[in-house]
């Protein structure tokens, strides 16, 4: 045998062991005890975890050896001056509030934070030394760091995000969008961490969206980790939308708390980075309360694409519906892993998840697994999955009525799409990821002309 | 045929029944009508021996045996039935399956030979005709995607075929649009004879122009506030229930 | 008034314990041991080597974590991994088959003798580790079928078994499977030839006796080109304090145009209320679809052991082949399930079918696990997949993990999966219309279940009916 001694300084577990030590030094060394603990243990979880191996039933179908044999840069000094407000506009949805980042670091200038009354936002740091008790009740409270390995390594390493809290019954008038931008920087590889908070607090709501995009070809890796808390009676609209350029990578983790008689509804639109994996978590901890957690996934080349979505029930009476839909091109590989789970206290539970694929390429690949884990008695709970192809009588219905072949397949794919973006409350909203997947989709059927999707009523 | 005694009961520690007092005699008509939450249903469960409910005083008498430790099947198989006001559904038993089962276990106890496939086969689908129900339900799933005028009329099916001595018919008008409601009235209307005993449980009028009742109780916060005869339904549909309670409340007779 | 918890819950029926004078040979696990099974049983050196193999490579396995059950780690070393009734086991007629083993298998309701045998179903009983009677042989010989237990078959049609055997499911599958390769005792062997179709139906009936034994049978059941056979298989064990391990394989090979009808009644004893003792059922079992338009179909009805783990699975190799699985699964008590099924799609147009219906009462933990996977050549397939749970109580669990994988546009797959309770609303309804509360039960389960028990032959439908209010009996609170 021989044992090859890999150059321990120049792994990557390494790499981030010694970013770590400098970041304590120099970057986190004034926070609080109690953040400070958090970090170093975070970083224990991670060093004893490592990345996830498929050999781990939660990765079974995600391999990720191209993004840990990475040596990431995780923080620079860098300021980034090239941009202005028109190279951004296309990332903003109209009347919405906007922060805009890039590699992390907040623009400033090129961005239109709230000015509401009742509104707080403020950069995670300022907050911890702004009021770092508050930030303390909404730290890592739904998620367990010794089980997750990214989110203990944003938990370790994250130096930017933000801090909102919609104060009791406060309406906000328009959305919240964070804008984050990865750059090439110098052709090194970045570990973004960016750390959310949202806190919606009772009878408050709030509209809030995360938009992932590229300014140029880089191998960054995303590792964001947004935790999203709920009071009573309160409500948010999520949404998120991962178009990065498909060189990079992303990876999020989305902790979700909801207190009694509180609405949660979520889209995730995911189409960019060579892999990228959405993981959301959602826990239920007060009666009466419901949940919609929906997306749309459209993997093209050789991207991989996975969606683990986790609904965790421990009260009774409340709602949670569940529909993603998947569209798979050329060599792509998707995955959809979503759970339902039902504590025994959890009665009347009425819980439905669907997940349905449209496959369309025989070089593509789609896992999926939506599972049920039920310990009531008195629940309603249904799952359902479905992989198919273009169902051959809608094609030649689409043909008879005189409809290229090509066309009717792109038609096809873009009522499968539209039949879940129409669940995007806000029209605005709506409008804006209706127009990201016609553009997607036109690509994808050979630049052809997609009407705009008409389900604005 | 039912005696009621000063009836108290409740469910789950609430309080629900606050001593009703009921004689119903063999091939009598009753409806019992009310708001809603007077305790009609409650009434009605209780009386099929619903493990839900506790009786906490009084008694009910049936056939002058006291029935309140009677478990459900033997007071089925002692001929009192109820039809469901939402009748439960049983996916993969099919409706034949299910009511020849229960047919059978009442002739057992009454001491006579059960039916075979053949005799019974004969026998649903002459009661069939009753409540004009299409043949295809024979073999369909209990109550299983059953539209709401489909499940009441199977109930009226079920007395039918199990020939009860009495029948409570639980708020079996709700949600019946009027054909549907002449159908079922109808078959409810054929059943009725010298021996058997019906009460109508009912929140409106309607359903009583087409089963004219002998006797008709109001009840409202658990007791029965106001007897009469057929007449007094009437009453209800013009003035409704808010007369009868200010009566009450300023002690008019009763 | 009765509550149905106060229902009581009835005794295992089959838990007695026959004695008959048993050959043992030590406890534990080595290659002599192997040896020793082998020389037992006067195999051939092919098949000690095959053994040998399979032991080897079974040391460099490790026990699979991944199902949702716990139990205490096995001690492998403190098995027994031989018993059989001293007499002689090989027989020319049933007269001279021990007097106590026809009593045990009168009780079990199997009758061996001539006179009141199954009619129509040619048996083949196990008692612990070997075959000790095979019903009907002669007459299934007539037709050019070979019906014998797994030791007979070794001596008298190498070929066959050389062929076939680990086939399907190689000496390297798994855990469990390798080591049922080392150790395997006997088992079935059944070869249905080109064209004929099994005018009964053939059945084997496996019993653990002995205590602290294992119970490692091997099946092979080969249905030539155009030959048709359904087989059914029973299951039961001694009521004992300690768990016992049962490592079956089952190997199931259709060639072109061939049929394979798999029944299993699994009552193994699932251990007292409290847990305490039980089968721990650990078994493999797949079928190939070898040829065109070959069909395999699994029934089971799975309502004993401790623990279930099995797959029954089915490979689509040729094309138009068609794979099904139906499936009810009961736990009560502290049982635990984790089974299901894997349908592997390679050829053109194959379809699989998986009706899986799972009771959960008492502290039951019951997963359906399956995995749907559809090749990149398997054009025009199909799955469709169902799978319902029915939970009785609040501290059992029902859980669904179903795993799909396609590579394929123009296949399609479904999935449904649901969950529902029985309600006292349900038995109230019920008991209105004059059924009593076991009755009552027995008809909302037996209903859940109908889809799979039509796909049982008769004999068994009706004692799988049986078997499932005897679980469920005083389970619904």
């Amino acid at each position: 045998m021989n044992n090859k001694v890999t150059d321990s300084l120049s792994s990557p577990i390494e790499n981030i062991l010694n970013k770590f030590k400098i970041f304590s030094e120099n970057g986190f060394a004034s926070e609080p005890n109690w953040l400070k603990t958090i970090r170093e243990n975070s970083l224990k979880s991670f060093q004893k975890l490592g990345f996830p191996s498929q050999k781990n039933e939660e990765w079974r179908y995600t391999n990720i050896n191209s993004i840990t044999k990475l040596n990431f840069e995780t923080s620079s000094n860098k300021e980034f001056l090239n941009y202005s407000k028109q190279s951004i506009y296309k990332y903003i949805i109209s009347d919405s509030y906007y922060l805009v980042f890039v590699n992390g670091k907040y623009l400033q200038n090129l961005s239109n934070p709230p000015k509401e009354e009742g509104v707080i936002v403020n950069s995670i740091k300022d907050a911890i030394k702004l009021f770092p008790s508050e930030v303390e009740n909404y730290f890592s409270k739904n998620i367990d760091l010794e089980a997750n390995s990214f989110a203990a390594l944003n938990t370790s390493l994250f130096d930017s995000g933000v801090f909102i809290k919609i104060k009791e019954n406060v309406i906000l008038s328009k959305p919240i969008e964070l804008i984050y931008i990865s750059q090439n920087q110098e052709n090194i590889p970045q570990l973004i961490s960016p750390r959310n908070i949202i806190v919606i607090k009772n009878n408050a709501s709030l509209d809030f969206v995360e938009q992932f995009v590229t300014n140029n070809s880089n191998k960054n890796l995303t590792n964001i980790f947004t935790e999203i808390y709920l009071d009573e009676n309160s409500i948010c609209n999520y949404l998120k939308i991962q178009n990065e350029v498909d060189e990079n990578y992303h990876i999020a983790n989305i902790s979700v708390s909801q207190k009694t008689s509180s609405k949660f509804f979520s889209f995730a639109f995911s189409a960019g980075s060579s892999i990228s994996r959405n993981q959301m978590a959602l826990k239920l901890f007060g009666e009466n309360s419901d949940t919609n957690m929906n997306g749309l996934y459209i993997s093209t080349a050789k991207q991989l694409i996975d969606n683990h979505t986790f609904i965790e029930h421990t009260q009774p009476n409340c709602t949670s519906r569940e529909v993603f839909k998947g569209i798979l091109y050329d060599n792509s590989h998707s995955v959809f892993n979503g759970k339902v789970y039902v504590h025994s206290a959890a009665q009347k539970t009425d819980s439905k998840q669907t997940n349905n694929n449209l496959l369309l390429s025989d070089n593509a690949t789609i896992d999926t697994k939506p599972q049920l884990e039920i310990f009531a008695d008195d629940v309603k709970c249904t799952h359902g999955g479905t992989v198919g192809g273009i169902d051959a009588n809608a094609l030649f219905y689409l043909k008879s009525r005189g409809i290229s072949p090509k066309s009717a397949e792109a038609l096809f794919a873009l009522g499968f799409a539209s039949a879940v973006t129409e669940t995007i409350e806000n029209l605005n909203l709506r409008r804006f990821v209706d127009n990201l997947v016609v553009s997607k989709l036109e690509k994808c059927h050979g630049n052809i002309s997609l009407p705009i999707i008409a389900h604005y009523h | 045929m039912l005696q009621i005694n000063n009836l108290h009961a409740s469910i789950s520690g609430k309080k629900i029944l606050n001593g009703i007092t009921l004689n119903v005699n063999p091939g009598e008509v009753h409806a019992i009508m009310g708001p809603n939450g007077s305790g009609k249903s409650t009434l009605a469960q209780l009386l099929a021996g619903h493990p839900a409910y506790q009786i906490l005083e009084g008694e009910i008498k049936y056939e002058g045996n006291d029935l309140s430790e009677l478990e459900a099947e033997k007071r089925a198989q002692a001929g009192i039935f109820l039809a469901f006001q939402y009748p439960i559904e049983i996916p993969g038993v099919s409706n034949s399956y299910f009511l020849k089962t229960g047919l059978n276990e009442i002739r057992k106890s009454r001491g006579q030979e059960p039916l075979d496939a053949f005799e019974f086969l004969k026998l649903i689908r002459e009661k069939m005709k009753l409540v004009e129900m299409d043949e295809s339900f024979i073999n369909r799933p209990v109550n299983q995607g059953y539209s709401g005028g489909e499940k009441k009329r199977n109930e009226i099916l079920q007395m039918a075929v199990l020939e009860p001595k009495l029948a409570i018919l639980d708020e079996t008008d709700s949600g019946l649009d009027i054909d549907a409601l002449k159908i079922v009235a109808g078959g409810v209307n054929k059943l009725r004879n010298s021996n058997r005993s019906i009460i109508v449980v009912t929140h409106y009028q309607r359903l009583l122009n087409y089963i004219v009742p002998d006797f008709v109780h109001v009840l409202m916060n658990g007791k029965i506030v106001k007897s009469g005869g057929k007449e007094l339904a009437l009453e209800l549909e013009e003035f409704g229930y808010d007369k009868i309670k200010v009566e009450v409340e300023n002690g008019v007779s009763v | 008034m009765q509550t149905i918890e106060q229902l009581v819950n009835k005794e295992y029926e089959y838990g007695f314990v026959t004695n008959i004078e048993e050959e043992t040979i030590p406890r534990g696990l080595n290659e002599d041991i192997v040896k020793i099974i082998s020389s037992k049983k006067n195999e051939p050196e092919w098949m000690l080597e095959w053994r040998l193999k399979a032991y080897r490579y079974w040391l460099t396995m490790e026990e699979p974590t991944w199902p949702n059950v716990k139990y205490q780690k096995i001690d492998y070393n403190n098995i027994f991994y031989y018993s059989a009734p001293k007499t002689k086991p090989n027989l020319e007629g049933l007269d001279q088959v021990d007097p106590e083993l026809l009593k045990t298998y009168e009780k079990l309701g199997i009758s061996l003798t001539e006179q009141k045998r199954l009619t129509g179903v040619a048996v083949d009983v196990i008692f612990d580790s070997v075959s000790v009677a095979t019903t009907y042989k002669e007459k299934l010989n007539e037709l050019g079928i070979i019906f014998c237990s797994f030791s007979e078959a070794v001596k008298d049609h190498p070929d066959l078994v050389k062929k076939y055997m680990g086939s399907v499911v190689p000496y390297t599958d798994n855990y469990f499977a390798t080591l049922n390769s080392a150790v395997f005792s006997d088992g079935s062997f059944c070869y249905i030839p080109p064209g004929v179709k099994c005018p009964m139906e053939l059945s084997t009936y496996f019993r653990i006796n002995a205590a602290e034994t294992g119970q490692f049978e091997r099946t092979l059941i080969i249905a030539d080109k155009g030959a048709k056979v359904s087989y059914l298989e029973g299951c039961t064990a001694p009521i004992r304090d300690t768990n016992q391990l049962h490592a079956a394989v089952v190997e199931l090979i259709a060639l072109e145009d061939g049929e394979v009808k798999y029944s299993t009644v699994q009552n193994w004893y699932a251990g007292d209320k409290d847990g305490k003792g039980g089968i721990y059922n650990f078994v493999t079992k797949r079928g190939n679809c070898a040829g065109k338009n070959s069909k395999i179909s699994w029934t089971q009805v799975e309502t004993g052991s401790a623990i279930t783990w099995k797959y029954p699975s089915v490979i689509l190799n040729g094309e138009n082949s068609i794979g099904e699985f139906y499936s009810v699964a009961v736990v009560n008590n502290h049982q635990q399930a984790d089974t299901g099924t894997k349908m592997i799609h390679i050829g053109k147009n194959t379809k699989s079918t998986i009706i899986s219906k799972g009771i959960s009462a008492g502290y039951g933990d019951n997963t359906y696990r399956g995995l749907v996977r559809i090749g990149k050549n398997a054009s025009n397939s199909r799955n469709y997949t169902q799978c319902d749970s029915m939970l009785m109580g609040n501290k059992c669990s029902a859980n669904t993990f179903p795993y799909i994988e396609v590579k394929n546009t123009t296949s399609n797959v479904e999935h449904e999966a649901s969950t529902s309770k029985i309600g006292e609303d349900q038995i109230f309804y019920c008991k209105q219309r004059g059924l009593n509360t076991e009755n009552a039960i027995s008809m909302i389960v037996n209903g859940f279940a109908k889809e799979v028990f039509k796909n049982l032959p008769m004999e068994f439908a009706v004692e799988a009916q049986k078997l499932l209010g005897i679980s469920l009996e005083g389970s619904v609170g």
